[in-house]
């Protein structure tokens, strides 16, 4: 196998297309569920092959638990044997379960404070808060809540608040928090998938968008909605002055999609567009790094099971 | 005076509750309530060895701190709180919300900032977006 246990560390390249594509040519349902799926096949195929040179790499370091017929030469011919890339590969696999332990307890701590928070309120699933700064959040959890500050209830129109609470509440019911978790870890796994999270975080927020304008049944009523949100906080002062000269940020391209027509909700970019190439190529990387990371997991596994002594 | 004896099973004696747990549980009472209500009926709510005179300095004083209004004219003066449970809950999330990290790894936010390119972009769609010209901030348009 060769090379082959290193390729999956690099594949999550051929996803990066597709982050860049997806927001424009596909339904921002699908192409939230593509960039998570792609996601988390590549992370896993990255971290197998991390595990594969750890064994390895390090089956001869004095002290360690793994038998030494590990790295005997047959095991040796059949997969890289690189002392550096062992140990700099036990390095990457402790950065790596800290920073996924480090993400996941955030995530359960902040939702277990939020709902502490919100617990003495009564409202179902609706929690308005008094509170001078705008904002609206869906917290999720069991039941999850949609949380929405009374400044920005004042700004906005009782038709436009219907479209805010079903913007929200999408993001419960597509459970939203999901999808970001595990793209978030896939990011802590190899960190060439991070771009994938921001296209993530755009494409929830738009299938959200999309979710509201079906349920109030008016596309321009939810576009006003995001829009005037959004205009109500101030910006920063200063904090944003390259911005300028930079392309559109989100809102105004969610606010742009939807005073469009609604996005066809086809299986697969046509093969022949630029999206539909860059999905073909993130599928043929992923299949590429499944297959590769197979090939080193099942080379190494009959390998080492010739070697065990028992 | 001393009502130690009497409710010491429900609740314990005014004086030995701080003045703070009064206001609370005053300010609580007063949240559940959908109307403006009066000391009376705030009274019966809270039970438990208060006076009448108790319940109506504590309202005072919550009145001087305007965390409650009075309303009625003349009699009965009936109180009704501003800042209650969901104050109280708006504050203890704001403290959260305000690590900002931590919101980003859970949330996701529906209002962001914008930079000023995209407010004036955002301003000219909702200028163009729609006839029934709205009334919020910021429909029209920059001059």
């Amino acid at each position: 196998m060769g090379v082959f246990v290193y390729l999956p560390l690099v594949l999550p390249l051929t996803a990066l297309p597709i982050a860049r594509l997806a927001e424009q040519h596909l339904h921002p349902r699908r192409a939230a569920r593509l960039l998570t799926t792609v996601a988390v096949i590549l992370a896993s195929c990255s971290l197998v092959c991390l595990g594969l040179l750890v064994v390895v790499g390090t089956a001869q370091l004095p002290g360690n638990p793994l038998p030494d017929g590990w790295s005997d030469a047959e095991v040796r011919e059949a997969v890289p044997h690189d002392a550096f890339a062992g140990k700099a590969s036990i390095l990457a696999l402790v950065v790596v379960t800290a920073a996924c332990g480090f993400t996941v307890h955030r995530h359960y701590r902040f939702r277990a404070r939020a709902h502490r928070a919100l617990a003495g309120l009564p409202g179902g699933d609706l929690a308005v808060l008094p509170d001078d700064v705008p904002y609206a959040y869906a917290l999720p959890g069991s039941p999850g809540r949609v949380m929405v500050s009374t400044a920005l209830l004042a700004s906005l129109e009782p038709a436009e608040h219907r479209a805010l609470f079903a913007h929200e509440r999408a993001h419960l019911a597509g459970r939203h928090h999901r999808l970001l978790l595990a793209t978030r870890l896939a990011g802590c796994v190899n960190p060439l998938l991070w771009p994938l999270l921001g296209a993530l975080v755009y494409s929830t927020e738009r299938w959200a968008d999309e979710e509201a304008a079906r349920v109030t049944g008016d596309r321009r009523l939810t576009a006003r909605a995001v829009g005037k949100a959004a205009l109500v906080s101030r910006p920063v002062p200063g904090g944003a002055a390259f911005a300028a000269f930079a392309a559109a940020g989100p809102v105004p391209r969610r606010v742009a999609a939807l005073l469009g027509p609604v996005p066809p909700d086809r299986g697969w970019p046509p093969a022949l567009t630029p999206a539909g190439v860059a999905a073909l190529v993130a599928a043929a990387g992923t299949t590429v790094s499944a297959l590769s990371a197979l090939n080193a997991a099942v080379a190494l596994f009959l390998v080492l099971e010739a070697a065990t002594p028992l | 005076m001393d009502a130690e004896g009497a409710g010491g099973e429900r609740e314990s004696p005014v004086r030995r509750r701080g003045q703070g747990e009064l206001e609370a549980q005053v300010l609580s009472v007063l949240g559940g309530a959908s109307e403006p209500v009066t000391a009376a009926w705030v009274l019966e709510r809270l039970g438990a060895g208060l006076s009448y005179s108790t319940v109506i300095t504590i309202l005072t004083r919550l009145h001087a701190k305007q965390a409650v209004t009075r309303t009625g004219r003349g009699r009965p003066v009936l109180w009704e709180p501003v800042a209650n449970e969901a104050g109280l809950a708006a504050l203890r999330m704001r403290r959260l919300l305000d690590k900002q990290s931590d919101r980003d790894a859970v949330l996701s936010s529906f209002v962001s900032v914008l930079s000023s390119h995209d407010e004036d972009l955002l301003r000219t769609l909702l200028a163009e977006s729609g006839p029934d010209g709205t009334d919020a901030p910021s429909d029209r348009p920059e001059r």
